[in-house]
């Protein structure tokens, strides 16, 4: 017969318990499946060079006519740009802008998803349809133009309000796997217990549906950062977005614009971006699908 | 000879009858997944043209007052003038209150009128965009129906041959170009192939056609079309194939483990008449719907790579529109762009609605 | 019914059939030394609980298994024309003639056994001119005649789409199929299972009518003594992957030799009465990949002994055509205690 310290001391787990625990195991499943481990890595080592690298590199240097797309050399690993500025150096800070914004994006996104979606799901009813119908509507639209031209009307020059548009765009589809994901945990039992014990609506939502959805919110949040950082490096690229520094998407456009695609010497400025880019990419997009195997066990291949 | 007139009287009971005799009708209607999915499609398109409006018209900044303003300040026209002058080129009255201007616009959308070009006196948004419209479709169709078509072989292919050489490579390379975004395939392929290697010349490739071709249905310039278009329907096959492959993949497996298959080989049923009438038109049909979502996408995905391979379709004159702030231009092939995704993906759900026998009888998917 | 006869070649002949499967969990032994004859026009039950092998033979003698399935041992078929052949031996395109049109299997539970985006008709004919070259129009009399055999109307029926059809009519259409090319043999597994007892009842009936009518041999596989009894000819009881009794329908129904077999006839409620107290066999099956020493049934045997763990039992003589694979058949004994109702 259990006592009342007892039964005290039997405390559910807490938040922190259960994130580190899925923290814990969604690791070591990584581990399992080693080419998304690989991009877990390298996703570790693009964060890394985020933080770290406008540090090292706290600049890139005055424009240098006489060294204008210089070939790789000892001084420049990479060459030289369109005013004879070090590539390399470039490419290390570039990450930064990029990466925050993107984050900041998939924040955005996530966070209205999941309110919303997690919300709406609960609830149901009129709130639901009227919701799901702007959903619907908002998926229709074809995301690249739509962001060209809202970047067309909004002046792109706070990186909040970057980040601002390209959240817009990614919510509908996360805001949908939200949503499916609590309907389908509303039916199950420590849910139906804690309606019976009525235990509140915030309640029910942040401490008994949304912990179990930890692995889910997480893949939301990569998703919506690939998804940001390919709209961002678009908008710089076609000069949508202010060309103030020195992030990856600015060299492709200077690169571009400048005529570097028409040097043999100054292929490694233009394709040092692309590179960089294509790599942030495919570890993000590694790491997500096999995290989609680890929390989805149908997925894995029998 | 004529019968009398005989009064009905407008009774309560008739007009109940007739309600109900709607109301049936209507319920008939709505069973039907036809009519529910070309309701929701107008409804779509509906909202979606309201958000149009509604963005243009009140966004800080919004073109029309910008017009206008350039117009007073620059040119020195009158208010009056001015807004009569927008009204020409917006397809809508800035006189007139909001609320009347937006019954102007749905009206000259319903007509087809999307405006006239302001870079571009006297040329209609509509002409504009017939021009330039069919050389998107026809290198994103293209382009699309190549990367299915390959796809879905391949998918097969590595389903039969599952853990085989073949199947990790064709899925490696095909999950790596799905995950690398497609405008930096492009540039790769511009610059490394195009500049580096030399494999093709760039600046021939420019443009739809090469200059001094006539359009006509001729041999000449439908290769000449097709030359010009190779690189970017390249591009798209090589960053869409994946999910085909993927796809049609995971759905032959599903599909190889049913009954229906191991009694196929039960009947004595040839390898080649399995692979293609049982599994191949059971595992294609998932696809279908991501197709009509992929349809719709593609004239809209296109707005980078046109820039970058110099090909004139509408994503091309929609930047430059948008750099020449030619909004006119700009509303008219946005809205074009979400109705061509909204009538593919109608089309598709109703031809899928049509291939699978099962979904046909339930009168229209559950979903 | 027909007994063997000295004169009568068997179309079937069985000898140590073996079928391993390698799974993860290490290696499942399904069958494990099966032999056997089917006569022409002999009606032959395997009756076993679930996972004892028998979906597993079924599938071996049509060469069905995965790829991950290794077969060895003889199946001796013998042809109309009188030749036979190893169809274990026979190359794809052989294996392929062999299938439907010697021998045909019609699986349980035919819910999803047509595909779905072909209607009947077409499954009909794909059959057909997988074997032999025939006009359409020849096909579909068949196909109409056979679909008359099994009480569907051939006019609707064809034209229709496996999902428009219940359970039980697509479960006659595969049997009208698997009549299509006049097979010597044909095996139905679990026919019954799935279906509610009024079909059952009428396929029952149905697959007896035929059998007298067109006189092909018959495998059928279940896990019910009560349905061969209104089907079989003779009965084979399968236990862990190994044939434990067979016999004469009637043999084993009175005078079975083994202690399985007893348990499962006095499991069957009778009608008249009811049992003194549920005869269920006690246990349960043993997993295949380390089956028990000696005797696998030992563990669950009332008439075990020591050396039923140490020395595995041969199928020993009973009677004429009654064999049985329990060293001690001789104390075996059927003895049911019904409380008769008034």
């Amino acid at each position: 017969m259990t006592t009342q310290p007892e039964l005290l001391a039997m405390k559910p787990p807490s938040l922190g318990h259960r994130l580190a625990r899925s923290f814990r195991l969604g690791l070591s499943v990584l581990w399992q499946n080693k080419v998304g481990f690989l991009g877990f890595l390298g996703v570790l080592f693009f964060i890394a060079l985020a933080i770290f690298g406008p540090l090292i590199a706290p600049s890139s240097g005055e424009p240098n006519m006489a060294q204008i797309y210089q070939p790789p050399s000892w001084s420049h690993p990479l060459g030289t740009d369109y005013e004879g500025r070090d590539v390399l150096t470039q490419v290390v800070r570039g990450g930064r802008p990029i990466i925050l914004v993107g984050a900041l994006a998939a924040i955005l996104s996530t966070l209205i998803a999941i309110t919303l979606g997690a919300l709406v799901a609960y609830v149901e009813g009129v709130l639901d349809s009227i919701v799901m119908l702007i959903t619907d509507v908002v998926l229709t639209i074809p995301q690249l133009p739509l962001l060209v031209v809202l970047a067309a009307f909004v002046r792109l020059n706070r990186p909040w309000l970057l980040a601002l548009i390209l959240a817009l765009l990614n919510w509908p589809t996360l805001l949908r796997a939200v949503r499916a994901q609590v309907l389908s945990l509303k039916a199950r039992e420590y849910v139906e217990a804690a309606r019976a014990l009525d235990l509140g609506l915030f309640h029910i939502l942040f401490r008994e549906i949304l912990p179990n959805m930890a692995s889910y919110i997480l893949m939301s949040f990569t998703i919506g950062m690939t998804g940001a950082i390919y709209g961002q490096v678009v908008l710089y690229f076609l000069g949508l977005a202010p060309l103030a520094g020195d992030n990856w998407g600015i060299m492709l456009n200077l690169a571009w614009t400048r005529g570097a695609i028409f040097y043999r010497d100054s292929m490694p400025y233009i394709l040092a971006p692309v590179i960089a880019i294509s790599l942030l990419q495919l570890s993000m997009v590694t790491m997500t699908r096999s995290l989609e195997q680890v929390f989805n066990p149908r997925l894995r291949e029998g | 000879m004529a019968r009398p007139a005989t009064v009905e009287p407008t009774s309560a009971h008739s007009v109940a009858s007739t309600a109900a005799t709607l109301g049936r009708l209507a319920l008939i209607l709505w069973r039907s997944y036809i009519v529910r999915r070309l309701l929701k499609a107008a409804l779509t398109i509906y909202l979606v043209s309201t958000l149009t409006f509604f963005l243009i018209r009140l966004m800080p900044g919004n073109p029309v007052d910008v017009y206008i303003n350039t117009l007073i300040s620059q040119y020195g026209f009158s208010y009056q003038d001015a807004a009569n002058q927008a009204a020409a080129l917006f397809a809508f009255n800035p006189n007139e209150p909001l609320l009347a201007q937006y019954r102007d616009y749905l009206q000259a959308l319903a007509h087809g009128d999307f405006g006239k070009s302001i870079t571009s006196p006297g040329t209609t948004v509509t002409s504009i965009i017939a021009t330039y419209l069919p050389w998107t479709l026809f290198s994103t169709g293209l382009g699309l129906l190549l990367s299915f078509a390959l796809g879905v072989l391949l998918g097969m292919l590595t389903a039969y041959r599952r853990e085989r050489p073949i199947d990790h490579l064709l899925t490696a390379l095909g999950s790596f170009f799905q995950s690398v975004p497609n405008y930096l395939v492009a540039i790769v392929i511009v610059v490394f192939f195009g500049v580096r290697l030399g494999w093709f010349s760039i600046a021939e490739m420019r443009g739809a056609y090469s200059p001094g071709v006539q359009p006509s249905l001729s041999v000449t310039f439908i290769k000449d079309a097709l030359y010009h278009a190779s690189l970017p329907i390249a591009t798209y096959v090589l960053t869409t194939i994946g999910s085909w492959l993927l796809l049609m993949k995971s759905s032959t497996i599903a599909t190889l483990g049913e009954d229906f298959v191991t009694v196929a080989r039960a009947r004595g049923l040839k390898d080649g008449r399995i692979m293609s009438a049982y599994v191949g038109r059971n595992a294609i049909l998932p696809l279908f719907t991501q197709a009509a979502i992929a349809a719709g996408f593609v004239v809209g995905g296109a707005v980078v790579i046109e820039q970058i391979f110099q090909y004139q379709g509408i994503g091309y004159i929609l930047l430059q529109a948008i750099n020449q702030r030619d909004y006119p231009i700009m509303q008219g092939i946005f809205l074009i762009i979400t109705f061509a995704v909204v009538l593919a993906n109608v089309l598709a759900d109703l031809l899928y609605s049509r291939l699978d026998p099962r979904i046909r009888a339930m009168g229209g998917s559950q979903r | 019914m027909m007994t063997a006869t000295p004169h009568t070649q068997p179309v079937l002949a069985v000898r140590d059939l073996i079928v391993d499967y390698q799974t993860r969990a290490g290696r499942v032994h399904a069958v494990r030394g099966i032999s056997f004859d089917l006569y022409p026009n002999e009606s032959l039950a395997l009756i076993g609980e679930s996972g004892c092998g028998k979906s597993t033979l079924g599938l071996a003698l049509l060469r069905l298994l995965p790829k991950s399935a290794e077969t060895r041992g003889t199946v001796h078929y013998r042809f109309r024309d009188g030749q036979t052949t190893d169809i274990l031996t026979l190359d794809d395109d052989a294996t392929r003639a062999y299938r439907w049109k010697e021998c045909a299997m019609v699986f349980q539970g035919a819910l999803n056994a047509l595909n779905p985006v072909l209607r009947i008709a077409e499954q009909f004919w794909d059959t057909a001119r997988a074997h032999a070259r025939l006009s359409k129009a020849e096909v579909y009399d068949r196909a109409e005649h056979l679909l008359r055999l099994v009480q569907l109307e051939p006019g609707r029926v064809l034209r229709a789409y496996p999902h428009e059809l219940s359970g039980g009519m697509r479960q006659r259409v595969m049997i009208a199929l698997s009549l299509l090319l006049d097979p010597q043999v044909i095996i139905y597994d679990e026919p019954t299972t799935a279906l509610d007892i009024l079909t059952q009842r009428a396929i029952i009936d149905m697959l007896r009518q035929l059998r007298d009518q067109l006189g092909f041999a018959m495998i059928f596989i279940s896990h019910d003594l009560a349905l061969a009894a209104e089907l079989a000819d003779r009965v084979a009881t399968m236990y862990a992957g190994k044939i434990v009794e067979l016999g004469d329908v009637r043999e084993i129904f009175y005078r079975a030799r083994h202690p399985y077999t007893v348990g499962l006839l006095k499991a069957v409620p009778p009608i008249t009465g009811d049992l003194y107290e549920i005869a269920a066999i006690p246990g349960s099956p043993p997993g295949l990949i380390t089956p028990p020493s000696g005797c696998s049934f030992h563990p669950r045997c009332p008439y075990a002994q020591p050396r039923c763990s140490q020395e595995e039992p041969p199928l020993y003589h009973v009677a004429d055509g009654h064999t049985s694979a329990c060293h001690y058949w001789q104390r075996v004994t059927l003895e049911r205690q019904v409380v008769e109702h008034a």
